[in-house]
């Protein structure tokens, strides 16, 4: 629930949501974003690396369903890494996969 | 949820035992091809369907996904406490590590604690009540409790093995008084000789703590205090330090070992006295003359020329330090012989200095009028007064000879229920068998070797119809059902009263203050005498003598795929056991490495392959009770030992046949070379020798170095990491083995994989025989992982460029590249490299592979990362608190009980690993082939008897 115990309690589209809180059952979500199992993308140091998540998730305020704007490829995220100064550039094979 | 990760795999899996699939056909291959390329279609990424997400309903606190969680714990391991810190991802132990807090500890594991994620999931474990055979409910067992339960107090009775759990004990007791519940137990490790020995010496049962640390000169007497004890993992590293670099304290400690056969002790030790089982009273008797104790009466002794200098010389070493010598018997010995060594340590002046006496920690017949032995038992069954046997968490059919009538003796009782891990030999000897739960899922306590309690915590919710043995206890009085957090609670009720320090004592693992208190005891000389034998005679013919397993303990372990593969330290046999026999031995009867014998004593044969083992003593054919093993491995390759030994106390002698039989069995060794061809692969020095101010010898090269790499040409990163390996500490038990195997998800691959030469640790022990000063055989050992070589052959020759160095000077393997050339493991010459010839992986539960890492499938290489997850992620964690350095500690490095292994960042010139490397005796492995190394050796120091040959 997280929020939405305070905010927007009765709209419709939540009700899935309040569902799953009642009943104790997750809610199965389909996955959009996907990365094969031997990547090893740790969200947190992008994240404070200041990176915005439009940047990778595109604009999601305005998705009416979502969808994956970015091909989250290796080339895409070692273009963006080779971009960056060098102390960040990490672009070693063992950061990502181990 | 998250879940072990999988490489695509072309084709099927495998089954568990045989890990080699029936020859393909073209056809049946090209189907194979077919269909993967089919399912890769529909099943790849993108284009696919993927999993869904479930997430949780309610979000734990403190978890967050993709970051593990630890909790101090503390498991009960063959009795004994072992602290222990166990990591999980979300919900699900995945590693264990030692608990620095803990005093049995000190942050290093055994590699029996290291295991017990696998056994925590081992398919095979019982998960259900049976009765007769078939499948029952515990209300089932309630009832047949209670139709039993109308007969006379006293008639229920319980079979353990000592326990240190107070929480146990406060259960027994309880019942015990209600109930008139009789608690026997039996100790299958044979420590009832040593509190018996301990009585006769001090008048009253108690367990030694030896402090190692303090000691300058120790001898053991076929003694192993290194391995395998409940105190092995601190005593290692107290010794180590005791021995290693820089001498602060004058000289290293010295180590003899006297012994029957080959212990870690002996390995590691400067001087070695190999002597027959029946040989060591005289051998102890020898030192008590050495050493002058007053009133020891004369005798001859049967002992030749050699060894009664080597005695002589090692009593005078220990007498001119005392207070700082030891002397240790095997827990084993006779009592009588025990308590002589006691009477020694004390005319040493060693009690209160290098060995304290406490309270004795584990509930025992000999130490505890709470509980009764198993002879009462016996009379009481004999008898007609047990109507009712409960056999607690241990399997007494499999753990003690046949010779003690366990099998009789369960029949002739009315009820027998059986509570363990699995259904084991005694489970299905029993009426009842229910399934308890592993330590790492309830609620518990133990007591380490030292006395020190520490609190059992659930790391897992438990799941199925197991209960723990306090529950099952509970049955026997039908008591009113309560949490067992409730009734550990209860136990501590007054030593941690507060929510406070109940709290303080989960989160630390320990109990505060609670450690045993060194008792002030001075032996009762004359009884100690009135104990010696009246002649010592040397026995003609052929000996026995038996081991408590390096790896499987008294077999308890068997059940462990990584511990069966665990290279036994000595001989590197893995799965299963041999005949230990010295070279002479064998010469003189024909015998070949791996040819079948029939073994015979006392009525029983036994059918075991020869193992010829340079410096086993003469005379003396050498057993380890491993005896059993997965329920998946091929009966041939496990062979029971137990039929001939006569009962629990016999642990070798005389009157032993030896049949030589035609056929062979070939051995699972992983090291069958001893030596090292004039390499000096492991370079060692003395301490006299680095007193003069001389180090190692040079052995630099003349010539340039060459390289097919360019130099230089490669970015640098800040940090460089490199690993340096102390050959002084290290004793080769291999705790660091099972500690990567685990870390690492590597799979274990069976015997039969083992023969062909395709285990896939990533850092193994090497094993090398030279010649001592003393003339006797000394072995040297040597772990070696993947060296990280700045100039790497490997990198050279891979087609696919799926072996990479980075910037941070680690030699990577990139598994979706390596289409499996196997020219990476051809140029590498410290062959670390390891091959998947079959998907391995399938036989490990999914559940402990470790999240962090992939797991790799058929036809793929892989070797040591220096666990590049654990750095990615303390990079990842320094960067986000804003520190510039980062601490690592690789799995082999946190587990090591002697801290033998020091990993960090060598561009650091104030890191630990740095230091290392810059002392005289570091070298490199193979230096002279100019791969610049980043795992670097710290030479071994011996400090041999200047008088013994040297």
């Amino acid at each position: 629930m997280h929020c939405h115990h305070e905010l927007y309690t009765d709209a419709a589209a939540l009700a899935p949501v309040r569902e799953s809180w009642r009943a104790g059952t997750p809610i199965a979500w389909r996955r959009v974003h996907v990365l094969p199992d031997h990547v090893f993308f740790d969200h947190s140091v992008h994240v404070r690396a200041g990176l915005e998540c439009s940047e990778c998730h595109g604009a999601v305020e305005r998705m009416p369903r979502i969808t994956q704007v970015a091909p989250l490829d290796m080339g895409w995220c070692l273009d963006c890494h080779r971009q960056q100064p060098r102390a960040a550039r990490l672009s070693d094979c063992s950061v990502c996969h181990r | 949820m998250s879940r072990g990760r999988r490489l695509p795999t072309l084709g099927t899996g495998v089954g568990r035992e045989d890990v080699r699939e029936p020859p393909l056909s073209r056809r049946s291959f090209l189907k194979s091809l077919g269909a993967t390329l089919a399912a890769g279609s529909l099943s790849g990424c993108p284009g696919g369907e993927p999993p869904e997400a479930l997430p949780y309903v309610v979000e734990p606190e403190a978890v967050t996904p993709g970051r593990p969680t630890f909790y101090a714990t503390t498991l009960e391991l063959a009795g004994w406490g072992h602290g222990l810190v166990i990591e999980t991802h979300l919900g699900r132990p995945t590693k264990v590590e030692g608990n620095p807090e803990h005093p049995a500890s000190l942050g290093a594991t055994s590699s029996q604690a290291q295991a017990q994620v696998e056994a925590l999931y081992d398919p095979a474990r019982s998960h259900a009540v049976f009765a007769q055979g078939a499948r029952a409910s515990w209300t089932a067992c309630a009832q047949a409790l209670a139709e039993a339960g109308g007969a006379r107090p006293g008639e229920v009775r319980v079979l353990s093995e000592p326990t240190t759990s107070p929480s146990l004990r406060r259960e027994l007791a309880r019942l015990g008084e209600g109930l008139g519940l009789g608690w026997h137990v039996y100790d299958p490790s044979g420590r009832e000789a040593a509190l018996a020995g301990a009585r006769l010496a001090f008048g009253r049962a108690l367990d030694p703590v030896l402090r190692l640390d303090r000691a300058r000169v120790v001898l053991t007497l076929d003694a192993d205090p290194l391995l395998g004890g409940p105190g092995s993992v601190r005593y290692a590293g107290d010794l180590a330090r005791a021995r290693r670099a820089p001498f602060a304290g004058g000289p290293p400690a010295r180590l003899y070992a006297v012994e029957s056969s080959w212990t870690l002790t002996g390995a590691h030790a400067e001087h070695r006295l190999a002597l027959r089982p029946s040989q060591l009273w005289a051998a102890a008797w020898a030192l008590a003359r050495g050493v002058g104790l007053p009133g020891l009466p004369e005798r001859a002794l049967p002992l030749e020329p050699g060894a009664r200098r080597f005695l002589e010389l090692a009593a005078r070493d220990l007498a001119a330090h005392p207070g700082a010598s030891l002397i240790v018997a095997g827990a084993h010995a006779p009592p009588a012989l025990q308590a002589l060594v006691h009477a020694l340590n004390a005319r040493l002046n060693n009690i209160g200095h290098t060995q304290e006496w406490i309270d004795p920690v584990a509930a025992s017949p000999e130490a505890d009028a709470a509980c009764r032995s198993l002879a009462q038992l016996r009379a009481d069954v004999e008898a007609g007064r047990v109507g009712t046997l409960l056999v607690l968490g241990c399997d007494p059919l499999q753990a003690l000879p046949p010779g003690e009538g366990l099998a009789e003796l369960l029949e002739r009782v009315p009820l027998t229920l059986h509570a363990g891990l699995y259904r084991d030999t005694t489970a299905r000897r029993c009426d009842w068998h229910l399934p308890l739960l592993h330590g790492l899922e309830g609620w518990g306590d133990a007591r380490g070797f030292e006395g020190t309690a520490g609190l059992q915590q659930p790391t897992l919710a438990p799941g199925l119809a197991r209960r723990s043995a306090l529950q099952i206890l509970r049955l026997l009085d039908d008591a009113p059902p309560r949490p067992d957090l409730e009734l550990v609670r209860g136990t501590w009720r007054e030593r941690l009263a507060d929510e406070r320090a109940w709290h303080e004592a989960l989160e630390r693992g320990v109990v505060a203050g609670s450690a045993g208190v060194h008792q002030d005891v001075t032996p009762d000389l004359a009884r100690v005498l009135g104990g010696l034998p009246a002649e010592l005679t040397q026995a003609a013919g052929l000996e026995l003598h038996v081991q408590l397993d390096r790896r499987l303990h008294d077999g308890r372990f068997g059940r462990s795929r990584l511990l069966q593969e665990l290279p036994d330290p000595i001989t590197k046999l893995t799965w299963g056991s041999a005949a230990l026999l010295a070279p002479e031995d064998a010469a003189d009867r024909g015998i070949e490495d791996g040819r079948l014998l029939e073994v015979s004593r006392g009525g029983a044969r036994v059918e075991l392959p020869a193992l010829i083992q340079p410096g086993h003593p003469p005379g003396v054919v050498g057993v380890s009770l491993a005896h059993s093993g997965p329920p998946t491995l091929p009966a041939a390759e496990t062979r029971d030992v137990q039929p001939l030994r006569r009962d629990s106390a016999d642990w070798g002698g005389p009157g032993l046949g030896l049949r030589v039989l035609s056929d062979t069995l070939e051995l699972a060794r992983t090291q069958r070379h001893d030596h090292d061809a004039g390499r000096e692969l492991v370079r060692s020095a003395t301490a006299a020798a680095l007193a003069r101010g001389r180090g190692l010898p040079s052995r630099e090269d003349p010539r340039p170095a060459q390289t097919l790499l360019g130099d230089g040409a490669r970015p640098r990163a800040r940090r460089q990491w490199g690993m340096s390996v102390d050959l002084t500490a290290c004793t080769g038990c291999g705790v660091c083995v099972v500690a990567c195997q685990t870390e690492n998800s590597i799979p274990t691959v069976g015997p039969a994989e083992v023969r062909a030469g395709r285990e896939l640790h990533w850092i193994r022990i090497d094993r090398y025989q030279r010649q001592g000063p003393d003339g006797g055989v000394q072995l040297e050992h040597q772990p070696v992982p993947c060296m990280h070589c700045e100039h790497a052959p490997c990198e050279l020759v891979c087609p696919t460029g799926a072996t990479q160095h980075s910037e941070d000077g680690l030699n990577a393997m990139v598994y979706n590249r390596c289409i499996g050339t196997r020219y990476c493991s051809n140029n590498c010459p410290y062959k670390v490299r390891r091959f998947n010839f079959y998907y391995y992986a399938a036989a490990t539960p999914t559940l402990a592979n470790n999240p962090d890492v992939s797991v790799r499938s058929r036809g793929v290489m892989e070797k040591c990362s220096y666990c590049v997850q654990r750095i990615r992620v303390a990079e990842r964690a320094a960067r986000a608190r804003g520190q510039r350095q980062v601490v690592v500690q690789t799995a082999c490095e946190q587990a090591c009980p002697s801290r033998a292994i020091v990993f960090g960042d060598v561009g650091d010139p104030d890191s630990e690993v740095s230091r290392r490397k810059a002392g005289p005796l570091e070298y490199a492995l193979l230096a002279e082939l100019n791969t610049r190394p980043r795992t670097t050796y710290t030479a071994r120091v011996r400090h041999p008897h200047p008088e013994l040959g040297a």
